[in-house]
């Protein structure tokens, strides 16, 4: 009957360790008997013998099995299915990660701007610090027609004279680069007279001259960043500095032919 | 005529990798094919031929697919890898030399 | 890549796990676990020399919800320039994050405020004792006077260059303009005198200027002598702020 070959199976799995494989070795045995049945009663056996027969010539239940089990190693079937979980976890965890949590860097998007990142042209000033190389570049001045940060006030018009950074770190062991200003205390003159940092008022509207900070195109890599740094003006400068004050490093940008 | 069981074991790997050079098979397939081939003498109690081919695939010999066959019926069909087929070679040699030696020691026995 | 054996699944398995985990670690920044990490982090991001950990203290919080985190203070040095900063540890690394103030930096010494204690960092290494006096000043009134009271604070040698100066926390921050600023501690009489009210819809909300007090940091010799003083600073905000 089915069941002799339930007992027989059962003491095959018995001998078997690892018991995440019990069902697929069930499986694969009983097709096999199955198999084997089908073909006697085809051969024209009465049922029972047939079953009988092909019981038999499965062989010997707790020999198969302690055979099986020295194949299915109990150790490496558990490493396997730790293996398992861990990159589901990990993955998951990951995923989890990138969509929720926003002290999460952009991977694609830093390793992007990291590759698109461009040289800064040859011949504009560099300096140097112990950890960190910087290049500035002067841009055209224009007259402001508005940006995305905030809009000049009536009848007011500025003079936006733009300069471009360039950084490369030594490491990536450095919080994303996103106000030079602050943490470095950058010190700005325009033709000789400082700038102050620009600053908002208290009821949102800028009254301050002076210069900003911020990302223009908005590269950061992971070791090489590019950003801008906007002086509002009266009128077009000759020559501007810039000063790293605890480094001592400094940056100039000239300008031709400025009135 | 039934073969003594002990000059089987050592060569049922090479049965089976043999069988399977030729194409996939699942297990019952082996058994008949097995039997078949050999006009019914090799008769190997089947339950042991799963700790071989589970053995076998574990050592990347052979690998597993499930394949539904014509009756609806899942089967796991194994089928010989690349590694089980230089494995096959190599035990080929080895019996072609074992079965030498054995021949050039028992024909030689000189008649006194 | 067909049907590969259980065990080059595994090895699979586990190489990728471990590209996982260093995914993890690169989308969080490459946060620190060490101190060393730390001072390298503050290092890079302020453009010092090399930092010289001075002195190290792990501090558990429990917030609402009863999660404990765990925060690393570091007092150090780069030459002549003292740092204080502070991280919040997790399990994937340490972080500077909205709770943790900026560093505080100094010239030749450094303090701040930390778990009801002024901590000061500098060439203390001499001394045998310290005092550290704290001066908390409110502008007067227009046709009032100025008020002012000091708190001295007797220093704790933490290490060979740190000190700290424990004062008393109270908690009780004064809504009621009749008390006397003698009864106050220090966090409260700073929260009462350094509030700006700030105008909202509802309402006034307040909010703690930048507004410094000056710290006076004091070295005695074996003998009771002075050695040296330094003069030092607080923020307001700092002061009173629940840390």
């Amino acid at each position: 009957m089915r069941n002799s070959f339930q007992i027989w199976i059962n003491a095959v799995c018995e001998q078997v360790r690892f018991r995440p494989d019990h069902r697929s070795i069930e499986l694969e045995l009983r097709d096999h008997y199955e198999d084997h049945v089908q073909d006697l009663l085809r051969l024209g056996r009465p049922r029972e013998l047939a079953e009988e027969r092909a019981l038999e010539a499965m062989g010997n239940a707790q020999e198969v099995g302690r055979a099986l089990d020295k194949v299915h190693k109990p150790w490496l079937g558990w490493l396997w299915e730790v293996s398992r979980v861990l990159v589901l976890a990990l993955a998951l965890l990951l995923a989890w990660k990138l969509w929720k949590d926003t002290y999460t860097v952009s991977l694609t998007k830093k390793t992007w701007d990291q590759l698109m990142w461009t040289s800064p042209p040859f011949g504009v000033s560099y300096a140097a610090t112990d950890y960190l190389d910087l290049w500035l570049a002067p841009g055209e001045p224009e007259f402001y027609a508005g940006t995305y940060w905030d809009d000049p006030l009536p009848g007011e018009t500025r003079l936006q004279v733009p300069l471009t950074v360039w950084a490369q770190t030594e490491d990536v062991f450095h919080e994303h680069l996103v106000s030079p200003d602050q943490h470095w205390n950058l010190e700005v003159t325009a033709d000789g007279r400082p700038i102050p940092h620009g600053s908002y008022a208290g009821d949102g509207s800028t009254r301050n001259s002076g210069y900003w900070v911020y990302d223009g195109p908005g590269q950061y890599g992971w070791t090489r960043y590019r950003f801008r740094i906007l002086l509002i003006l009266e009128e077009p400068p000759r020559r501007a500095e810039v000063t790293i004050p605890r480094t001592g490093t400094v940056l100039t940008a000239e300008w031709e032919g400025a009135a | 005529m039934k073969i003594d069981k002990s000059l089987m074991s050592g060569s049922t790997t090479l049965l089976v990798l043999s069988l399977l050079a030729g194409e996939e098979m699942y297990g019952y397939q082996m058994i008949t094919e097995l039997s078949r081939r050999s006009s019914h003498v090799f008769d190997l109690k089947e339950g042991t031929l799963y700790p071989i081919l589970h053995g076998l695939e574990a050592d990347g010999l052979v690998s597993v697919r499930e394949k539904k066959s014509g009756e609806g019926r899942t089967r796991k069909y194994y089928r010989i890898t690349r590694r089980g087929r230089r494995a096959l070679e190599e035990r080929k040699e080895a019996w072609a030399v074992f079965r030498d030696q054995v021949d050039a020691v028992v024909n030689s026995a000189a008649p006194a | 890549m067909r049907h590969w054996s259980r065990g080059r699944k595994t090895v699979r398995n586990f190489l990728l796990s471990i590209l996982l985990v260093f995914l993890l670690y690169a989308s969080q920044g490459f946060p620190p676990y060490t101190v060393e990490g730390m001072c390298r982090r503050v290092r890079n991001d302020y453009l010092l020399g090399e930092l010289e950990p001075l002195y190290v203290q792990r501090d558990w919080r429990r917030y609402s919800g009863n999660q404990s985190v765990r925060y690393t203070t570091v007092a150090a040095r780069s030459g002549e320039t003292y740092v204080i900063f502070r991280y919040r540890d997790s399990l994937l690394g340490s972080r500077r994050d909205w709770r943790c103030p900026e560093p505080v930096f100094g010239e030749g010494a450094v303090c701040t405020k930390h778990e009801g204690a002024i901590y000061a960092a500098g060439p203390f290494g001499e001394a045998a004792s310290a005092v550290a006096v704290v001066r908390a000043q409110k502008n007067p009134e227009p046709n009032g006077r100025m008020q002012s009271r000091e708190f001295t604070l007797e220093g704790e040698r933490l290490a060979d260059q740190v000190f700290a100066f424990p004062y008393e926390v109270g908690g009780h921050y004064m809504e009621d303009e009749d008390v006397d600023p003698a009864d106050l501690t220090l966090p409260e009489l700073v929260d009462w005198w350094y509030r700006e009210p700030v105008p909202s819809g509802d309402g006034t909300v307040y909010s703690w200027a930048e507004a410094e007090l000056p710290c006076t940091v004091t070295l005695y010799g074996e003998a009771g002598e002075v050695l040296e003083t330094f003069e030092l600073s607080l923020t307001a905000s700092d002061i009173r702020s629940w840390w």
